[in-house]
């Protein structure tokens, strides 16, 4: 479905991302695993068009090359981009950040009932339709901005660190309602510092360290890895004496 | 007493809303680019200009002219400003000080050329929002069909723009826009598209107010280079510079203060005033009276 081959990003004279090629496939949950600073959130922001990749770069969707196209384009052909730190529009009410969500969407037949249909999803937003988003706690944004992206028809849907700053009920549903998407047909890349969370979800993943790939696997096979064990999943052998 | 009162917050009102439409465009422009353009008030005179020669040269229909000539001056905004200004200093990553010394040059640039095609001699404006010799007399307070006109507008921009800022998607991509571009771009928003359209906007509602303008100031250069553009600036900065409709209870209040002070204290003092508000509220209370619409 995605497939990006020799990603390389840089700010300025500094390197972010070098050649990283990845594949995401039709149904799948894939979590990118990495600490602060490892070019996470960079991956994402080059797959929806936000920052540019250099001249090596391809970005592959759907049999289509897209790593040209602007932001805009680029969430027609149905990659939705779940930002990190939530990025509701804050003067704008709970209603309109769903509304402008559906901004993309060609078909607009049924956007009515599908905009009642992700408040019944999220039951805390029902009442606060028109207070202003940056009213809301961190959760509650959350929420919007899930159901704004939501609305917007997802095919592939990239999650940008959804947990941070959430208490950790409220992170739990989070992860509990990418499930749910991915029955219903969506197609997950998640970027996470959790990782153990993240590796329950998913069934495939990459871990990315400095800006490259270092590992990448089937969720089962890097749960067995002795180094992802350590590094990632705080999970220490204990020492017999 | 209580006469002189209502006759002057009536003239008072009338000049100030004008100045608030100004302030409107202002804060249009404001919104997405998070800059000044300082060729705002070129855009009244092209339109008093575009409209004069419409409707008085080319005897076009006064709805006809009207149109045109704000349309005229809205294709302006987007091609002058977007494609040779705006797209210019931005492509280069200039920052506000380009973009504020360009706009100058703009200014003064247009100022010629308005001399060059229609003559530096100011144009009497056709008597089309009633005349000034007979006025509405209610009781003993005169009241000009001109600023019935002037009311009539603002309302109906005020509703117009409320509707579109509020009720529209296309009105609410661009509120989005005017505070996050990244992330509405991540919602399938165009923001160049968007920033023209504000472009037009800004420049088009000025446009409009160059032409009720018109009337007081004749069709001449003042109204592009004159003290104008800095009161309606400084309504749009009392008003928040965020808020469209703050701007024009800036507007009011810089319109009545002057034409109260002009009556209580003197008429030389008249322009000083609206400096003397801007300075206070930018002392004061720098956000402006209103919050983020």
């Amino acid at each position: 479905m995605l497939k990006i081959t020799n990603l390389s990003v840089s700010y300025g004279d500094i390197p972010a991302l070098k050649k990283v090629s990845l594949e995401v496939k039709q149904g799948d949950v894939v979590s990118v695993l990495g600490a602060n600073g490892a070019g996470k959130t960079t991956l994402l922001k080059a797959i929806s068009g936000l920052l540019r990749g250099d001249s090596d770069t391809q970005i592959e969707f759907m049999g289509e090359l897209i790593h040209q196209l602007p932001p805009n384009e680029i969430v027609k052909r149905g990659i939705v981009h779940l930002p990190e730190g939530r990025q509701v529009f804050s003067d704008l009410s709970v209603l309109e950040n769903i509304e402008v969500g559906s901004y993309s969407r060609q078909d607009r037949s049924n956007i009515k009932s599908e905009i009642a249909e992700c408040f019944e999803m999220f039951p805390e937003l029902v009442g606060k339709e028109k207070q202003l988003a940056g009213t809301l706690s961190g959760g509650e944004q959350q929420m919007v901005a899930t159901a704004r992206a939501l609305i917007a028809k997802p095919q592939l849907l990239m999650v940008d660190e959804p947990s941070m700053g959430l208490a950790p009920v409220v992170v739990k549903r989070i992860f509990g309602l990418l499930r749910e998407f991915v029955k219903r047909g969506i197609t997950i890349l998640l970027v996470e510092q959790n990782a153990y969370m993240s590796m329950a979800v998913s069934n495939y993943a990459y871990i990315i360290a400095q800006g490259e790939i270092a590992l990448h696997g089937s969720v089962e096979d890097l749960k067995k890895d002795e180094a992802v064990k350590d590094s990632y999943l705080g999970v220490k052998k204990k020492k017999k004496d | 007493m209580l006469q002189m009162v209502l006759q002057n917050s009536i003239s008072g009102m009338a000049m100030g809303l004008l100045y608030g439409v100004i302030g409107i465009g202002v804060c249009l422009f404001w919104q997405t680019t998070g800059l000044i353009n300082f060729a705002h008030i070129s855009s009244a005179m092209l339109g008093a200009y575009f409209f004069y020669t419409f409707h008085v040269m080319w005897n076009l229909p006064i709805v006809i002219a009207f149109v045109l000539a704000v349309a005229l001056v809205a294709l302006y905004g987007i091609l002058i400003l977007r494609g040779v200004v705006y797209r210019q200093i931005m492509g280069r990553k200039g920052g506000r000080l380009e973009f504020i010394v360009a706009t100058m040059m703009l200014n003064i640039f247009l100022l010629n050329l308005t001399i060059v095609l229609w003559g530096g001699v100011p144009y009497p404006f056709p008597n089309i929002f009633g005349s000034p010799m007979n006025p509405l007399r209610i009781g003993g307070i005169t009241i000009q069909h001109h600023s019935l006109w002037v009311l009539g507008f603002t309302v109906a921009l005020v509703i117009g723009l409320n509707y579109f800022f509020k009720r529209t998607l296309t009105g609410k991509a661009l509120r989005a826009t005017a505070q996050n571009k990244d992330t509405a771009s991540l919602m399938g928003i165009g923001v160049e598209k968007m920033t023209a359209l504000s472009f037009a906007m800004s420049t088009g509602v000025t446009a409009i107010a160059g032409i009720l303008l018109a009337p007081i100031y004749f069709v001449s250069v003042e109204l592009g280079g004159g003290i104008i553009g800095i009161k309606g600036f400084a309504s749009a900065v009392i008003g928040g510079l965020t808020n469209p409709f703050g701007a024009l209870v800036g507007g009011l209040l810089i319109g009545l203060t002057e034409n109260f002070s002009v009556f209580y204290i003197s008429s030389s003092y008249r322009d000083v005033i609206t400096f003397v508000l801007l300075v206070f509220f930018l002392i004061a209370r720098p956000q402006g009276l209103f919050k983020k619409m």
